[in-house]
């Protein structure tokens, strides 16, 4: 083997990784389409190379992870509470508390807004000028041949009835 | 070649370093594959590798307050599983005498296959001659010197550049150019029976 042969031959593996710089590169490209004997321990050493393909890919178990948390837990890093919390419950105890904490939340929530019965928040709101409801803007009566002045007649009448009774 | 890694350094590398528990989980289910792989094809005994795949992700979580994002994260958690994966075979190495040989207390049921060549007209099914391909090829494997087989699995299996391996194993460029050249003239010379022309 001479020289040239000698000096290509130990470019070969990055030749093959494609590492080598383009001027080094075309250099063994040359070689190789006029060399056959390094050709042939170009051609072998890839085919060695590639068989290395079939070696088997393996996967995790299912309780790698847990197995891992486990591990941590017993030699003292812990994780956060909340998160130890979490994971310990149930999908359903979750979605239960989650209902709960809505619920209470809102209530106070609730009390803040409407405080003492006057809104703590005040809410801008005025009817058009063209409402249908004329009365309510006058906090006049209704008239008394209307539906709704014929129902207030009514229902006027059962509670002063019910005062007169209580007497 | 696999190369599953993805690059989570602007993702939450942050979380990871504060040392949030969620950044960590979410790391774990990325790569534990990767390291499991990688540490099976070092040491090639299914049980050992998931003992090495624990043991790299301890130290990561461990380290993660101090991990300082000067390289990208996966050469770091690359750098762990390479170190744990050498800590590993040379504690077995106090235990066994066939280390060099690499026998049977290292390679399992991959003893030697290299020493019988395997008679395709005896066992005529292809399934077979795969499986038994497969043990040529991990003794192939397990009879290179670490920091050589380390080289092939970052580079044949990871598609590792000469950069990021030399990072990895805190060498030169040239120094991982011939760790790969004397490792394939290994593989070549280890193979040659089996590599049809």
């Amino acid at each position: 083997m001479n020289s040239t042969c000698k000096k290509i031959r130990k470019r070969l593996s990055a030749f093959s990784d494609g590492e080598l710089k383009p001027g080094k590169r075309s250099a063994v490209e040359r070689h190789l389409s006029a060399c056959p004997d390094c050709r042939r321990e170009f051609e072998a050493a890839s085919r060695a190379w590639s068989l290395l393909d079939g070696f088997e890919t393996v996967e995790s178990r299912e309780n790698f992870e847990a197995e891992f948390w486990r591990i941590i837990g017993e030699s003292g890093i812990r994780r956060p509470l909340w998160l130890r919390v979490v994971k310990a419950l149930p999908v359903s105890a979750l979605a239960f508390l989650c209902l709960v904490l809505g619920i209470v939340s809102g209530f106070y929530l609730g009390k803040v807004i409407f405080r003492n019965g006057e809104t703590a928040v005040s809410f801008n709101v005025s009817l058009p000028e063209d409402s249908n409801f004329p009365y309510l803007d006058n906090f006049a009566d209704f008239p008394k041949d209307s539906v709704a002045g014929a129902y207030i007649a009514v229902a006027s009448q059962s509670v002063n009835s019910a005062k007169g009774g209580s007497k | 070649m696999e190369n599953h890694i993805h690059n989570i350094d602007d993702e939450f590398i942050a979380d990871f370093i504060a040392g949030k528990a969620s950044a960590f989980e979410k790391i774990l289910k990325l790569y534990k594959e990767l390291v499991l792989n990688i540490a099976y094809r070092f040491l090639q005994d299914r049980t050992e590798a998931e003992d090495v795949a624990q043991e790299v992700f301890l130290r990561v979580y461990r380290s993660a307050k101090t991990y300082k994002p000067r390289a990208k994260f996966s050469t770091w958690l690359y750098k762990i599983t390479a170190n744990v994966c050498l800590n590993r075979l040379r504690e077995k190495k106090r235990f066994t005498n066939d280390f060099q040989k690499g026998g049977p207390d290292l390679c399992g049921e991959y003893a030697s296959p290299l020493n019988s060549p395997v008679n395709p007209a005896s066992h005529p099914s292809e399934e077979f001659e795969k499986k038994e391909m497969q043990k040529i090829v991990k003794a192939a494997l397990q009879v290179l010197p670490p920091n050589q087989r380390l080289a092939v699995i970052f580079k044949k299996f990871q598609g590792l550049s000469y950069q990021e391996i030399a990072d990895i194993l805190d060498c030169s460029i040239p120094a991982v150019d011939s760790l790969l050249q004397r490792a394939k003239n290994n593989l070549r010379k280890a193979l040659s029976p089996y590599v049809h022309k």
